[in-house]
Parts: C-alpha cells; structure tokens; sequence
C-alpha cells in the first residue's frame, strides 16, 4: 500500500470512530427527511406503489438524504479547518486529500448502510421488490457521489467562519430542496436537462433513479456526463484553491 | 532558513502587513520568536510553513510541523487512537499497541503515554490532552518543527516534559512562539527575536538576551517572572 494509501486508510478508522460517537448528527441528515416523507407519503403506505410512483413522490427525500450526508462531510471538513485541525494536520499528511477521501469513505459506508435500510422500510410499505430498490439506491448513490461531492466543494474554498458555517450548510440545504420543490411544481422540464442537472443536485439523484428503472442510457447519458464533467471541474478548482487557514484572524 | 525582502499581504488589505522582512533562523537549535498580541507572530509562522502566498525570498525549502496554540480535541476519542494515528501517518504502520510505542517514540513521550494509554481525552485535564498530540507531533521527523506557544495552559512539570523531548531531538529547526520567558530560560542554548512594528527588530542569543530588557518596556515585561 502506497503512503498515500495507508494515511487514508488511519484517517477513515480514526473518521469512523469519531462518527460512531457522534451519531446524533444522522438526525438532522437522515432523521429529518425521514419524518418529513412519512408525513407527506402516509396516505400512501402499505398500498402497491410503481418504480416510476416511487420516484415523483419519494425519491425527492432520498435526495435529500443522499446531498446533506454529502454537503455535511464539506461542512466538516471546513468546521476541522475553522478550529485550526486542519493547518496543523495538514502538516503531517501527504496532501489534504487524505481528509476529504477519508471523510467520504465513512460518509459513504454510512449512506450504503442508510440507503440499505431505508430500501427495505419503503420496500415493506410500498410494496415494492426490496433487493431491486436497495440496488438501485445504491446505484444512484454510485452515480452521483462524485458530481455532488464537485457541488459541495466550493465550502472549502470559501472564506466561512465558524460561526456563520452552520447557517451557510443550512442555506444551501434549504435553496437546493425549495428551488427543487418550485421548479418541479411550475415547470415540466427534460431529464436531459443540463442547467438543472447542474445546479440541483436533486434533480441529478432523481435522473439517476430513473436511468436505472428504464435504462433509457442514450436519452439522459449525455446530460449526466455533461454534469458529470461540469461539476468534477468545480470540484477541481475549488481544491486548487482550498483553504487551509481558518478564516477567523486572516 | 533565510526570509529575505519578504511582503505580505492579507486577503482584502490595501497596504502589505509585512514589507521587507528579514530573517535568518539558525538551523538545528531552538528558537524563540516573542512579540506583543497582534504582531503577527502566527502570521509570520504561517508565510515560514508555507502557507501564505508572499514575495521575496524563502529558502531553503524545508519539511515542515506546525504545532496549533489551541489544538482541536475529539472527547470520545481514546489517547492509543491519536497515538495510532498520528505515528500510523508518520511511520506507515496500519496497526500499533502499547508493546510497539517503545520502538517509536522517545523515553519522556513512552513514560508519558504509557499510564494514559487506553484513556479517552474526556477523562484527561485540558493540559494532559493537549501534552498528548504535542508530543506525538514531536516524534514526527521534519526539518522545521514550529510550535505556537505550546506551554500556554500547561503546568511546569509537563512543560519540563515537553522541552525534553524537544532537546531529545536536537538535529530539528525549532520556532516556539511565547509569552513566558521560562520557556526560553529552560534552554542553555537559542536565539530569540522580537517582532515588533511589523518587523524582526532585534535578535539576541543566550549570552545577550539578558541586557536585552534595558532595550524596551515589553522587554521588560517579558523578562518578569
């Protein structure tokens, strides 16, 4: 194993055992869209619900679950980086990429554990095949870490202090699920569309899930790898000009 | 390592908060960089690690440590965890127990970890949690080791502990930032400098040090116990 390597690998056991402490943060990441889909979805419970009727009325909070586990593993990082962690363990690592790989690796086993259970809760009560809906919420999960890790990057390029960051992670949070709300209920738009594709990462979690219930690659594979690519690059540019010195005192 | 005609400027500042700095720092020995509050001892810290964009010249490049003035804690996490990580990153060695400490770390840092070893940093006083990452980051090998006023918080006696281990490995460059002249009097040999004015005013090693307090009323004040 590469230096590199082994540091990621100390970094994700030592991210676990810190997450494992500190699981009350999973309520705001998964508990809140948890309960906020059982009470717009109830009336729907326990009656045979299709792959295409899962994706208009559910997929939305999965979303949801899926982009703030995400953007809470930037908001993290820019948290460690505010409290001065960063500059001095920056200092001992190969680069700044052993945090961010490491603190995506834990995120991830977390959300292929949260996905897998959510997969079998809305399995049971939608009547729905659960290995084929936890396949496919893995699939998507597969399909948009990367674009939605290029989305949520910016926060560490950003001048954020300490104290406003919370705000700034639930601005973001509540801009991404509203716009979507609004734009879904005024607009009728394309899967294949790129500006939202781009600039709503619920829409690309959705555009996913639905790729893998029709498999129609050739009509929505040219918008994904557009995001794909457009989102990657923001990701780039925002780690060439990551921030290491917390804000406060610059 | 030489800072020479050194500029700096904030992010968003008009006029350079550095202009022209010089500095030589003897390398292999201690060093002690002391100023009033707001002089811009970290900052200058910060442009000798690299991590701020500046003009002029900065050889040679070396490897760096820098250690925090407030080091960030995890309660939950136990002292063999840090120990597992910091000297896991420093040696590649994916696993370590108390049995492997000894090959790895120095005799003062080995007697200080090995009652604590299985603690959490929750049951440690605030100067015990912060002697832990302060000596794992010193058995860490690089060429410049810079440490923001390491003894703020902590009692003589694990500062004591601290300068051992430091003087356990005299082939480094040490910066320590202080505000407490027993630090500098626990060396026999260092050089010291003022930052004041933006500047490196003056320099003095431990045959001159003393007089150096007839020079200013910080200086003064710096040298009362």
């Amino acid at each position: 194993m590469s230096k590199y390597w082994v540091q990621v690998w100390l970094y994700t056991r030592y991210f676990f055992k810190v997450a494992w402490d500190n699981l009350g943060l999973l309520l705001y990441t998964v508990a809140l869209p948890l309960v906020f889909m059982v009470l717009n979805m109830h009336a729907l419970f326990f009656k045979p619900l299709t792959l295409s009727g899962f994706m208009s009325n559910v997929m939305a909070f999965i979303a949801w679950i899926i982009f703030s586990n995400l953007l809470m593993v930037m908001a993290d990082i820019a948290m460690l980086r505010e409290q001065g962690y960063l500059k001095q363990y920056a200092s001992l690592v190969v680069n700044p990429t052993v945090f961010i790989v490491s603190k995506l690796l834990v995120c991830l086993g977390q959300l292929v554990v949260i996905l897998g259970l959510v997969g079998i809760a809305c399995g049971i009560v939608f009547q729905l095949s659960i290995v084929g809906l936890i396949l496919r919420l893995w699939g998507v999960l597969a399909l948009t870490t990367l674009p939605i890790l290029g989305y949520c990057l910016p926060l560490l390029s950003l001048p954020v202090r300490y104290k406003t960051l919370n705000a700034v992670v639930n601005s973001i949070l509540i801009i991404v699920m509203v716009g979507f709300s609004a734009v879904a209920n005024l607009f009728n738009f394309s899967v294949a569309n790129l500006a939202l594709n781009v600039l709503n990462p619920v829409y690309l979690v959705l555009n996913c899930f639905n790729l893998l219930i029709n498999g129609n690659w050739g009509h929505f594979l040219p918008a994904y790898l557009a995001a794909f690519i457009a989102l990657g690059l923001v990701g780039v540019i925002s780690y060439r000009h990551l921030k290491l010195l917390p804000t406060e005192g610059l | 390592m030489q800072l020479k005609s050194v500029s700096y400027t904030f992010p968003r500042a008009k006029t350079p908060f550095f202009e022209n700095l010089n500095l030589n720092l003897p390398e292999h020995q201690v060093n002690f960089l002391i100023g009033q509050n707001g002089a811009g001892k970290t900052t200058l810290a910060d442009i000798l690690l690299g991590l701020r964009p500046v003009t002029g010249e900065l050889t040679p490049k070396l490897s760096t440590l820098y250690l925090n003035q407030k080091l960030p804690m995890l309660p939950a996490i136990r002292v063999c965890d840090v120990a597992a990580l910091v000297l896991g990153v420093a040696t590649g060695r994916v696993k370590l127990t108390l049995n492997d400490l000894e090959a790895l770390v120095d005799t003062p840092t080995l007697a200080f970890l090995t009652p604590i070893w299985e603690k959490h940093y929750s049951d440690l006083s605030g100067g015990q949690q912060k002697l832990v990452q302060l000596l794992l980051f010193l058995q860490v090998d690089r060429d410049l080791v810079v440490l923001d006023e390491p003894t703020a918080f902590i009692d003589r006696q694990h500062v004591a502990t601290l300068f051992k281990v430091i003087k356990a490995h005299p082939q480094r460059t040490y910066l320590i930032i202080t505000h407490d002249v027993r630090d500098i009097e626990a060396f026999d040999q260092y050089r010291v400098f003022w930052l004041a004015d933006r500047q490196i005013k003056q320099g003095w090693d431990q045959t001159t040090f003393a007089d150096a307090a007839n020079e200013a009323e910080f200086l003064q004040n710096f040298q009362t116990v």
